[in-house]
C-alpha cells in the first residue's frame, strides 16, 4: 500500500522508483493502477472533507500523473474506451485550467480515456476534436462569470453542427451553479474532480 | 451628503444618511455601457475614465473602481497592442503577456517567472512613468470631489500567482519550494505599496486589494495565514501608515479567516456571497466595515423580485454604521442593464427596519 500513500501525500520523487520495483517484482500496471486509483478515490475524500484544498490536491494527482505515464505503454487501451471516451477543456478565453486538469486526471485515473484540450479553447476547436474523436461525453468548465455563457454557444455550436445527438455535456468551474448548467442546455453539472468522476460514471450507465 | 462623503463615513465606521452602493463594475460591463469593445477599453486611458464615469452616472451608485491593476498605459504599451484574430495580446511591464478577447476581460497566458532563479532580476515597475496614473487623475479630477474613487492595488498572492507563475504551478510551489514563494511574495507587496503609495500621492480616496487566488475554495486557512495574509497585511499596514484606506476582497467562505483579515491593517472587507453578512458583522464589525454581497448570478438573471430580495437582506444584516453594499464578485458578463438599475435603485431607497 506504499504506493497508494505516496499518491495521498504526493510523493512525487518517490512514486517512481516504488512502481519500477513493483513491477520487477511481478505486479501487473492494472493492479498498480489500481492502487493508485485507491489513493486518488480518497484524496477526493480529503478534498470534500475539507482537509485538503487545491494545492494538495494537486500535488497527489500530478504523482499520479507521473506514475501513470510509467505504466501507460503497459495498460491496455481498449479497456479504457470501454469505460468511455471523453474530452474536456474550458472555453476560450477563460485561462483556469487547475479545475480542469485535476478533473481530466482524476477521470483518467478511474480509466476513462481522455483528452484534455486545455484552457482557452474556441468553439471551433471542440468542434473539431469532437468530429475526430467521437467522444461520449464533453467536458466544458467556465471559472470566471464572465465566460459561463461561452458555455452555452460551445453547445449550440454543436446542435449546429449536428454533433450533439448521443453525447452527454457535463459544466463544471466556479462560475457554474445546477440551475445555470440546467438553463445553458448541460446535461450535467459537477462541482469537483470528485463528484466529476460520479457524475461521468453515472452518464456512462445511462448511455448502455 | 454626496457619494464620497457616504462611502467615506462608512469605511470609517459611521453611519452615513443612508447604505452607499458601490456594484463591481468591471471591463466586460462598463465597455458595453459605453459601446466598445472591452481591449479597446482596457487599452485607452481616455476611453476607460469616460466608461467608468459613463456607467457611474447611468446608475447613480457612490462609487468607482479603478480596478486597472497596472493602473494606465502608455502610448508606447498601446503601440505594441497586437490584434490577432478575435483577440489581443498585450506585453506588461512585468513581463508576463495579457489576452484580451474581444468580449471578455484581460487575462494572462504567459507568465513571467519561468524559474526562480529569475527571481533576483526582477525589477521593480517605475512608478512614475508617464501614463500610469493618468486614469486616476483624470476621474479625480472630473469627478473626485462627488464620488468616491478607489484604486486597485495588485494582491501580492494573486498577482504572483496570476502574473509571475500561474496558479497551477504557483499552488504546487507552496508545497514544494515555499522559500522561493515566499521571496516572490515579499517582492509583489513591494510592488503592490509602491502603486498604492503613488494612488495615494496622487489622490485616491481609498484602495482595493483583491486576493480571488487565495479564496477559501483554493488554499486551506493554515495556508492562507502562511502565504496570503502576512502579505496583504504587510501592503496593507504600509498603505495604512501612509495615509491609505485599504478594501480587501478575497472569495469563497472566508468566515473563518475573517479575525485575520481585521488584523492586516486594512479599513473594510469585502466578502462574497458564501459569508453570512450578519455573522461577519458580529465577529470582526467593530475592527473593519463590511463590503458585499449581493450574489452576481441574482444580479444577473434574478428577477425584480429576487435582486430586491437580495438587497434587503444584505441591508438587514449589516445595515446602519460600517456597511456598504455591492455586488458578491464582479459582475457577470452580460448582466441587463435594467437589473442593475433595479439594484442600485432600490439599495438607495431601501431602509433597514
Amino acid at each position: 500500500m506504499e504506493i497508494k500513500e505516496e499518491v495521498i501525500k504526493g510523493g512525487m520523487e518517490a512514486i517512481r522508483p516504488l512502481i519500477e520495483e513493483g513491477l520487477k517484482k511481478g505486479r501487473t500496471a492494472e493492479d498498480i493502477l489500481a492502487e493508485m486509483i485507491e489513493g486518488m478515490h480518497e484524496v477526493g475524500e480529503l478534498f470534500e472533507r475539507k482537509e485538503y484544498y487545491v494545492p494538495e490536491t494537486l500535488l497527489s494527482a500530478h504523482t499520479m500523473m507521473l506514475g501513470l505515464e510509467m505504466l501507460r505503454p503497459l495498460l491496455s487501451v481498449e479497456k479504457a474506451a470501454e469505460r468511455g471516451r471523453v474530452i474536456v477543456g474550458a472555453v476560450e478565453s477563460d485561462i483556469h485550467d487547475i479545475g480542469l486538469n485535476l478533473v481530466a486526471m482524476f477521470l483518467e485515473a478511474a480509466g476513462f480515456e481522455i483528452y484534455n484540450l486545455g484552457r482557452d479553447v474556441p468553439t471551433k476547436v471542440f468542434l473539431e476534436k469532437a468530429e475526430e474523436l467521437d467522444p461520449d461525453v464533453v467536458g466544458v468548465s467556465a471559472m470566471m462569470s464572465t465566460t459561463a455563457l461561452k458555455v452555452r454557444e460551445v453547445i449550440e455550436g454543436f446542435e449546429k453542427a449536428g454533433l450533439r445527438d448521443g453525447r452527454f455535456f457535463v459544466v463544471g468551474g466556479a462560475a457554474f451553479s445546477e440551475e445555470l448548467a440546467d438553463e445553458i442546455g448541460a446535461d450535467a453539472y459537477a462541482q469537483d474532480a470528485k463528484k466529476a468522476v460520479e457524475v461521468f460514471q453515472e452518464l456512462m450507465k445511462r448511455r448502455k | 451628503m454626496n457619494s464620497y462623503k457616504r462611502f467615506q463615513r462608512a469605511m470609517e465606521g459611521d453611519t452615513p444618511d443612508r447604505t452607499p452602493v458601490a456594484p463591481m463594475v468591471n471591463v466586460p460591463h462598463a465597455s458595453r455601457v459605453l459601446g466598445v469593445k472591452p481591449w479597446e477599453y482596457v487599452t485607452d486611458n481616455a476611453l476607460y475614465v469616460k466608461g467608468q464615469i459613463a456607467a457611474q452616472r447611468k446608475y447613480g451608485y457612490d462609487w468607482i473602481f479603478n480596478h486597472q491593476p497596472i493602473q494606465g498605459i502608455t502610448a508606447e504599451e498601446r503601440k505594441a497592442v497586437r490584434v490577432e484574430q478575435d483577440f489581443v495580446v498585450l506585453p506588461t511591464e512585468m513581463g508576463s503577456v495579457l489576452k484580451i478577447p474581444l468580449d471578455g476581460g484581460p487575462a494572462v497566458i504567459d507568465p513571467a517567472l519561468k524559474d526562480y532563479s529569475m527571481l533576483d532580476d526582477l525589477e521593480m515597475p517605475d512608478m512614475d512613468r508617464p501614463g500610469r496614473m493618468e486614469p486616476l487623475e483624470e476621474l479625480l479630477r472630473q469627478v473626485g470631489d462627488e464620488v468616491y474613487i478607489c484604486s486597485k492595488v495588485p494582491a501580492p498572492f494573486h498577482y504572483a500567482a496570476e502574473w509571475m507563475r500561474g496558479l497551477n504551478q504557483f499552488l504546487l510551489d507552496m508545497l514544494v519550494n515555499p522559500q522561493y514563494v515566499h521571496r516572490l511574495l515579499d517582492f509583489m507587496a513591494d510592488v503592490a505599496i509602491e502603486i498604492g503609495k503613488k494612488q495615494i500621492d496622487v489622490g485616491t480616496h481609498g484602495i482595493m486589494m483583491e486576493d480571488p487566488s487565495a479564496a477559501a475554495q483554493v488554499i486551506s486557512p493554515d495556508h492562507y495565514r502562511e502565504f496570503a495574509y502576512p502579505y496583504e497585511r504587510k501592503v496593507a499596514r504600509a498603505l495604512k501608515a501612509y495615509g491609505g484606506d485599504v478594501i480587501i476582497h478575497i472569495c469563497g467562505d472566508t468566515t473563518p479567516i475573517l479575525p485575520d483579515l481585521a488584523r492586516t491593517g486594512a479599513k473594510c472587507l469585502s466578502v462574497d456571497e458564501s459569508v453570512d453578512l450578519r455573522k461577519a458583522k458580529e465577529t470582526v464589525g467593530d475592527r473593519v466595515a463590511l463590503f458585499g454581497n449581493v450574489p452576481v448570478e441574482t444580479i444577473y438573471r434574478g428577477t425584480e423580485e429576487e435582486i430586491k430580495a437580495g438587497v434587503r437582506k444584505c441591508i438587514d444584516s449589516a445595515g446602519g454604521s460600517g456597511y456598504i453594499l455591492s455586488s458578491s464578485c464582479g459582475l457577470h458578463r452580460g448582466t441587463p442593464f435594467k437589473n442593475l438599475h433595479t439594484l442600485v435603485d432600490y439599495a438607495i431607497k431601501y431602509k433597514k427596519e
